[in-house]
């Protein structure tokens, strides 16, 4: 059964490409253009994910969110052209999952879409996977015992090296571990040009687990001070 | 009509106040000097308005003496030879002495006449007198009708000046009195008055009965006599009357109204006898004086009335007549009041100085004055109209000029002083401050030694020794006093002046200016408070263009950004197309490229005006500049290799702590490699470097550029680039995003040139740990 996306903007262009984009990945598209119509289809059709402008006519996007919840508990991407910090809070406390700034990456988008789908829809309640070897945070999920990372429940392949990072930043969700205590840790060594190499690494995990690479929403840097695994 | 007849009432209004006042206050003077004269005032006033005289104290005197002689003559010659012996020596010392003493003493009659009493009355009464003396006496005074005597000797008629005294009818009728005396031996007899005569005195040997307008009189109180008042007659426990008149019986009676009779005689001296009228007409003007006090009184209180009913219009004609005289040197205003407070002054102390040695016998001077001068009150209350308008003009003037100080002499020439002054430039003002305490001093100086000199050589008397004693120490005094507040005033101005300067400096441009007036700095804080309001409406213009730029900016990013979006949907679909020819997926490579680069450059161009408009938010906190710098670096590498340059790093190997934003930190230094590697000469070595100078934390990065540096360039200026066609990568921005961005968080940004050498330098304060 093919899942039932529904894309609204008032960019008709914008629509079509996101559509081709969806349909290509097989999803089926509903179009809306503007706030009311995608109430309207959101109640009328069966939709399994929302993909929402902000500024719309007659009903703006943040609104038409906040209706929608009050009725479905599906996920709501919200892509606006406003990429201010705080256009991103304000979006996500309307009760949208997720946010992205115009121009959107074409894969990222993608990405999102499945992630979210496969935690609605496959995965069901991901709090039922919940156990005490499992560490979750966000779409990532950690089984210490196994040594196996989930993104988006599925497992991610990763080389020794890199799974001993996983381990420690992981374990130690938003602490910051300078690139020396790292190295230490995960190589047993003094430390030496430890920056490089745990750059290396960690750049190599976020293209595993990070929507944009370049965009890191997980595994992120501390200018200055070191590398943490952000706690979401 | 009406302004006139406002005019008419405030004059009218103003002199009655003024002119009740003043009677009131002469008539209150005179008041008080005739209660303070008269012992029982009331009962004075009453008997004043019955006219009677026989109550009067001077009556009561007249009568006692008269009683006094009538017992002398009836035993008068009782020791004949002794008498005639007596009556010898007493002739000799009247021709000799008293007749001479006449013409010594001018005046000496007048005095007698004056206050009412005959000389012949007087002198010459007392209990040795023989028959011929008392048979003069008789004469003499038989003829004045206003008392009638009848003077007995064991029943027999000794002298009488009527001889139906106390016989006239017995039946009492109008205006004639019948009174029933008891005599010595117990017998009882009516006594009627002739017609017009209401006044009994009887002595019956013993003691005095009086009886007075058919009422008889207790003359003996409880029975002593006391000096004060009452009757000067035999008959008290103290006052027993003398055996030799145990035999006397004397009646004498008084005219209700007296008047004057005459009596010429041949030797031309005719005599003139009034002594009883005097008093009563001293009495007749006391009771016009007393009427005329009432009518003034009254009069008085109605001007006040009158006063009272235009207190407003007075009000206003006080306001005018202060309008008029603020135009007048205070000091001729002062003048008059000078004069009529001296003129009180004296006054007072005169008064003091004469009640001091008169007396009682002033107040009876003042009294007499006034009762019988009347032009003396009506001079009294002249003169106090003056007095009062006097000082009320003064009391008006002060209340409503209240800037006397301002239209005087001496106000006007030290206000000609201080503006001449104020012309001066502030260096010679306060240079004329000094030269006049430098003055002070020497001419004090010189002064005070001419002073001692003068002292010591004994040339100043002590007076005049004491003055100046005084007037140099009142001016060492005042003087000093005087320019420390000077002083004062000036170093206070020049505070102010200051700490405006300082609240400038500091940018609280938003706060109002104190003027301090008349100290010549004023210019300068007016001069200041208009650079601050045009510093305050340059910033504020400011503000509000960097405020509407980031708004324009935030909006045209945003309308970019739409179809921007679209653009690179598309390229992306069209790059997923797998049958397009090569030539077209190389366009499609190109358009993605480019739409990759506007998509940056849009962001930029926000942050950028955000970061310059003071809008970027920062998250400060404490980081190691050198772990950033090998992050970046290590986060560059794969753009690094891919570059023809050289990256050369010298970074300590110990923490260098800075309080920074690590994100923005790291697009400063991003944005700088990135320059370095772009703009830099193929195969030369790019520098990244950081110090520990002191305080400061200072990170290098220099390069070779590629192309020429044109001198005098500012690279952080928006849209600068290193190749003037922009035909390469960057956006223009990056120079100018890092400087920004360091600035924001509280650094340095600097480039510097030499040659093609580029450096860049970016330092922050460091922290302690």
């Amino acid at each position: 059964m093919k899942e039932c996306i529904l894309v609204v903007d008032d960019d008709r262009e914008i629509v079509k490409a996101i559509t081709l984009l969806l349909e290509k990945e097989g999803y089926c598209v509903l179009k809306a253009y503007d706030g009311m119509q995608a109430l309207e289809m959101a109640s009328q059709y069966q939709v399994r994910l929302i993909i929402i402008d902000v500024m719309m006519p007659k009903l703006d996007g943040l609104s038409a969110v906040m209706k929608i919840r009050e009725r479905k508990n599906i996920p709501i991407i919200v892509l606006s052209a406003k990429s201010e910090d705080t256009d991103k809070v304000l979006g996500l406390s309307m009760g949208a999952d997720d946010y992205m700034a115009k121009p959107y990456h074409a894969g990222e988008l993608v990405a999102r879409v499945k992630s979210h789908l496969r935690r609605y829809t496959s995965l069901g309640d991901i709090h039922a996977s919940v156990s005490s070897a499992n560490i979750v945070n966000g779409k990532l999920c950690y089984n210490k015992e196994e040594k196996i990372l989930y993104a988006d429940g599925e497992a991610v392949k990763l080389t020794a090296t890199e799974t001993k990072i996983i381990d420690l930043l992981m374990c130690n969700l938003g602490r910051v571990f300078p690139a020396e205590e790292i190295y230490r840790r995960v190589w047993n060594e003094e430390a030496y040009a430890a920056e490089n190499t745990v750059m290396v690494h960690i750049r190599r995990i976020r293209e595993k687990i990070e929507y944009n690479p370049k965009e890191p929403e997980y595994l992120k840097v501390v200018w200055g001070i070191g590398y943490k695994i952000e706690k979401k | 009509m009406d302004t006139k007849l406002k005019k008419s009432k405030a004059v009218i209004g103003f002199i009655s106040w003024m002119a009740g006042i003043s009677i009131l206050f002469v008539n209150l003077v005179r008041l008080f000097l005739e209660s303070s004269y008269y012992e029982d005032f009331g009962k004075h006033i009453e008997y004043t308005f019955q006219e009677d005289y026989q109550q009067d104290e001077r009556f009561r005197e007249h009568i006692s003496d008269y009683l006094d002689v009538f017992l002398s003559m009836s035993i008068a010659g009782k020791d004949q030879e002794k008498d005639e012996r007596e009556r010898e020596e007493d002739e000799y010392w009247e021709a000799e002495v008293v007749e001479g003493m006449d013409g010594f003493i001018p005046g000496w009659d007048d005095y007698y006449d004056y206050y009412g009493y005959e000389g012949d009355t007087w002198y010459e009464y007392g209990w040795d007198m023989d028959k011929k003396t008392a048979e003069n006496y008789h004469n003499m005074i038989k003829d004045d009708r206003n008392i009638l005597y009848r003077i007995e000797k064991s029943g027999t008629i000794l002298f009488t000046n009527e001889e139906n005294l106390g016989s006239g009818g017995g039946s009492a009728g109008k205006n004639v009195y019948c009174y029933e005396l008891t005599k010595n031996d117990g017998s009882k007899e009516i006594f009627s008055l002739p017609e017009g005569y209401n006044f009994l005195l009887y002595f019956d040997g013993n003691k005095v009965e009086i009886w007075k307008d058919g009422g008889k009189i207790d003359i003996y109180g409880n029975g002593y006599y006391q000096e004060e008042r009452g009757w000067y007659v035999p008959g008290y426990r103290n006052f027993i009357a003398d055996d030799a008149v145990k035999e006397s019986e004397v009646y004498i009676a008084a005219a209700k109204i007296p008047s004057i009779y005459v009596k010429s005689s041949s030797d031309g001296r005719g005599t003139n006898y009034r002594a009883f009228y005097n008093i009563w007409k001293d009495i007749q003007i006391e009771k016009s004086a007393y009427i005329k006090w009432a009518n003034t009184t009254i009069f008085a209180v109605f001007l006040l009335f009158i006063g009272f009913i235009f207190r407003k219009e007075r009000k206003e004609a006080g306001i005018i007549i202060a309008a008029y005289t603020g135009k007048v040197w205070y000091e001729i205003k002062l003048l008059p009041l000078v004069a009529v407070s001296a003129l009180f002054i004296m006054l007072g102390l005169r008064m003091i100085n004469d009640f001091f040695w008169m007396g009682e016998s002033y107040i009876y001077e003042m009294r007499f004055g006034y009762l019988y001068y009347p032009g003396l009150g009506k001079i009294t209350c002249l003169v106090f109209f003056f007095c009062i308008l006097t000082i009320w003009m003064f009391a008006n003037d002060r209340y409503y000029n209240k800037e006397y100080g301002r239209n005087s002499l001496i106000g006007k020439l030290a206000s000609l002083y201080r503006t001449s002054s104020l012309r001066l430039p502030i260096s010679k003002r306060i240079a004329r401050n000094y030269i006049g305490i430098s003055l002070f001093i020497w001419i004090m100086c010189i002064v005070c030694a001419f002073f001692i000199i003068a002292v010591i050589e004994g040339i100043l008397t002590a007076g005049i020794g004491l003055t100046i004693f005084i007037v140099l120490l009142a001016a060492i005094l005042y003087f000093p006093i005087r320019f420390v507040r000077c002083g004062k005033k000036m170093a206070e101005a020049m505070e102010n002046l200051v700490g405006q300067i300082q609240a400038i400096h500091d940018g609280e441009l938003w706060e109002r200016n104190e003027i301090w007036e008349g100290f010549g700095l004023s210019k300068a804080v007016e001069n200041l408070d208009d650079i601050k309001n045009g510093m305050q409406e340059a910033v504020k213009e400011q503000m509000k263009s960097e405020r509407m730029k980031v708004e324009l900016v935030a909006n045209v990013s945003h309308d970019i950004k739409t179809p921007l979006t679209s653009i690179i949907s598309y390229v992306d679909l069209l790059k997923q197309e797998d049958d397009l020819p090569e030539h077209v997926k190389e366009y499609v490579m190109i358009l993605d490229h480019k739409s990759q680069r506007l998509k940056s450059m849009v962001q930029d161009i926000f942050e950028v005006s955000k970061a310059v408009s003071g809008n970027l938010p920062v998250n400060m906190e404490n980081l190691d500049l050198g772990k950033l710098l090998r992050q970046t670096i290590a986060d560059m590498e794969g753009q690094m290799e891919k570059s023809l340059v050289n990256v050369k790093m010298r970074l300590p190997e110990n923490a260098v702590v800075i309080y920074a934003d690590g994100e923005r930190i790291y697009r400063v230094f991003q944005n700088l490699i990135q320059n370095a590697l772009n703009y830099s000469l193929e195969g030369s070595r790019v520098y990244i470097t950081l110090q520990e100078d002191g305080e400061m934390a200072i990170a290098c990065v220099k390069s070779i550029s590629k192309e020429e540096i044109p001198s005098g360039m500012d690279f952080t200026e928006r849209f600068t680039r290193g190749d003037k066609s922009r035909s390469d990568g960057g956006s223009g921005l990056g120079l100018s995003i890092a400087k920004s961005f360091t600035e924001a968080c509280g650094g340095h940004f600097k480039i510097e040139t030499v040659a093609d050498l580029f450096i860049v330098t970016v330092s922050f304060q460091k922290i302690k740990e």
